[in-house]
């Protein structure tokens, strides 16, 4: 059978359904993005700009978003970090070896995103809180968590914990350990051995679980809401001062400052996109590779 | 450096992988671990090159009179080479060679241009200098192969290890590359172990075999040993194709059927019943009946390669028996398919009836 002729067929023989038919549903998915994705996104842009650029501009040199702003990126740069470290680790553990326990480790893992975000805020106030467990022990020796920002960060590292272990956990039990083995033959040491061999196989994935752990500890609210006490200026992230400034129907500055976390969500999708296509290329190659003899 | 395995066991769960092995393998000599899959070879391998480690209560693991197994594998110096290369994606192909010398100590580790000399001339040595910047998914099967190979032997090591280092390559490049492993040991004197599922490889490369199944080393010797000199059913069956026949002891003779095999067999009881193990190439095929032939018919014949391959089947019991003739000889007998013929067997290894493979 011709080319043409195939071509003919995908559009009209094989899928069976009528004209009418397929043109209505593509309508309605078409509408149900609009609707759902592309007018909220319009919407933000549209009401932080309703009174021009210059009070769209304005509302950033005011002095609670500016450490709003200041406050979410101080938890972000610990939080990522941090979760670097655990992530890897645990990812290591988990794929390269085999211990007792290891299913309870991967369900603790996991135990972030099956709780409530308000949930995980809360058992940081009852751990150490003023009536917590901790508080009154925490007040005698004068060390601030709750309502502060160690709270935020602890509540923050709890919420986004999964993201960049998940990643790496199918990636690295796919590898096996085969290329680590033959480095300790041929002399290598454990750090050497992770360093030169085990994070250069990883880092596309790396990379990909630290851009969505960042996306999230700069947009988590529900946990840091509960852990923050809302002092204005001081232990308010940017979703929890979108929210105060919407209470207070300041709707500019708060679309003007929600348009700041949408900018970083295009700019994560669009890192997320780039890194997909560039690991999707390495793969294509091991597998372009491994075809040959 | 001469390697000694002492009473090694390696139970993972309830399986044991490897019971009770001891193995002495001589400075120098290229050794072939021979066996089915699952027989423990490649775990015995691993424990040498210390990637696996043997039960509690285990012998030594000596090279030259050093015990071992408490070292690191990284310690212990040897050069190991996966069934599956385990080349590092990420780095060129020169980088890869180079990896073993680059992450030595500073005071042990060679100059950059040292190290640079060495890997180009371990690259020419397996005529892939060219190749040197590619990566290893640009490189063919055998390439890779040889890749790993002079990766594993830049740290100059006294012992090389091979796990299965043909099994994933097509069947001619398979060919060269074991006569030039061979040509590479004579050269390197290094004590050399590989693991081996195919016996041919084995007879054909190693100095020594050791035959392994479920976990026991069945048979350890020269190839010739073990191949004319079985020591049990499975060695025998395993290093080549086999005919089995029942027979009966009688005044110390075999009788197969209604013939006598007119080799004796001292130590038999009379009356009791044996096997005869025979290669399809000590089954001669005549016309005329000689004496003691067995009666069969031809079923089929295949001429494709050195050898004429003829299935017959024994008209006493119905059974098949494959005999290998030489083409020159077959041109001379004229064979042909659904002829009655006579075959004498010769050089019969004789094993007890209740042996079971």
């Amino acid at each position: 059978m011709s080319i043409k002729n195939i071509k003919y067929y995908k559009h009209s023989k094989i899928s069976g359904e009528s004209r009418p038919a397929k043109w209505t549903l593509i309508t309605i998915a078409v509408l149900f993005l609009c609707l759902f994705l592309l007018l909220p996104l319009a919407a933000v842009f549209a009401e932080a700009l309703r009174n021009g650029f210059r009070a769209y501009f304005s509302s950033f040199t005011d002095h609670d978003t500016i450490s709003a702003i200041r406050l979410t990126l101080i938890t972000a740069t610990i939080t990522v970090p941090l979760n670097l470290v655990f992530g890897v680790a645990a990812a290591w553990a988990i794929a390269k070896f085999e211990f007792r326990g290891k299913g309870i480790l991967i369900t603790l893992i996991d135990l972030p995103f099956a709780v409530s975000p308000v949930v995980s805020g809360l058992v940081f106030v009852l751990l150490f809180g003023l009536n917590g467990w901790f508080g009154p022990w925490l007040v005698e020796h004068n060390i601030k968590i709750i309502f502060a920002i160690p709270g935020i960060v602890l509540a923050t590292i709890f919420v986004t914990f999964p993201f960049i272990a998940r990643e790496l956990i199918p990636l690295m039990q796919s590898q096996g350990t085969e290329e680590e083995q033959a480095a300790l033959v041929l002399g290598a040491g454990g750090w050497r051995t992770f360093f030169k061999i085990t994070l250069p196989n990883i880092k596309w994935g790396l990379l990909y679980g630290v851009i969505l752990c960042n996306a999230r500890a700069i947009g988590e609210f529900g946990a840091v809401s509960v852990v923050s006490g809302h002092i204005r200026g001081q232990t308010n992230t940017v979703p929890l001062h979108i929210e105060i400034l919407y209470n207070e129907y300041n709707f500019v500055g708060a679309f003007a400052v929600a348009s700041l976390l949408t900018m970083l969500a295009f700019l994560t999708l669009a890192i997320k996109s780039f890194i997909e296509w560039k690991s999707a290329e390495n793969l294509q190659e091991c597998s372009d590779g491994s075809n040959r003899s | 450096m001469s390697i000694e395995v002492c009473n090694i066991n390696r139970t993972f769960g309830t399986f044991a992988a490897l019971r009770n092995v001891s193995l002495k393998i001589p400075t120098g000599k290229l050794v072939a671990l021979l066996g089915p899959s699952g027989s423990g070879k490649t775990t015995l391998l691993r424990i040498i090159a210390g990637l696996d480690f043997a039960d509690a209560g285990s012998g030594p693991i000596l090279f030259h009179d050093d015990d071992v197994s408490s070292y690191d594998t990284g310690e212990r110096q040897v050069g190991f080479v996966f069934q599956h290369y385990s080349l590092f994606k990420h780095m060129n192909i020169f980088d890869n060679v180079a990896f073993g010398l680059t992450v030595r100590p500073r005071k042990s580790r060679p100059s950059k241009t040292k190290i640079k000399e060495r890997v180009l001339e371990l690259l020419k040595l397996v005529q892939l200098e060219r190749v040197a910047q590619l990566y290893p998914s640009q490189l063919s099967g055998g390439q890779r192969q040889r890749v790993a190979l002079v990766r594993a032997l830049a740290v100059e090591p006294k012992i090389l290890l091979l796990d299965e280092p043909f099994g994933a390559l097509d069947a001619k490049v398979r060919k060269e590359l074991r006569q030039w492993l061979r040509r590479l040991h004579d050269e390197m004197s290094v004590t050399t172990v590989f693991v081996t599922h195919d016996q041919e490889e084995a007879l054909e490369v190693a100095d020594r075999i050791a035959v392994l199944n479920t976990g026991v080393i069945e048979q350890e010797g020269t190839p010739e040993e073990v191949y004319d000199n079985p020591a049990n059913p499975f060695v025998y069956d395993f290093l080549g194709n086999v005919n089995l026949f029942h027979c009966r002891v009688h005044n110390n003779r075999l009788h197969v059927g209604e013939s006598e095999l007119t080799e004796v067999s001292p130590g038999h009881t009379e009356h009791s019943s044996v096997v005869a193990y025979v290669r399809p190439h000590d089954i001669e095929v005549s016309r005329t009946p000689q004496k003691d032939a067995i009666q069969s018919k031809i079923v089929h014949i295949s001429t494709t390669g050195p050898v004429a391959k003829i299935q017959l089947v024994r008209l006493d019991t119905n059974e098949i028996v494959e005999a290998e003739i030489t083409r020159q000889h077959y041109v001379q007998l004229q064979l042909r398919s659904g002829e009655l013929v006579f075959i004498n067997l010769h050089n019969p290894r004789i094993f007890p009836q209740d042996y079971v493979i």
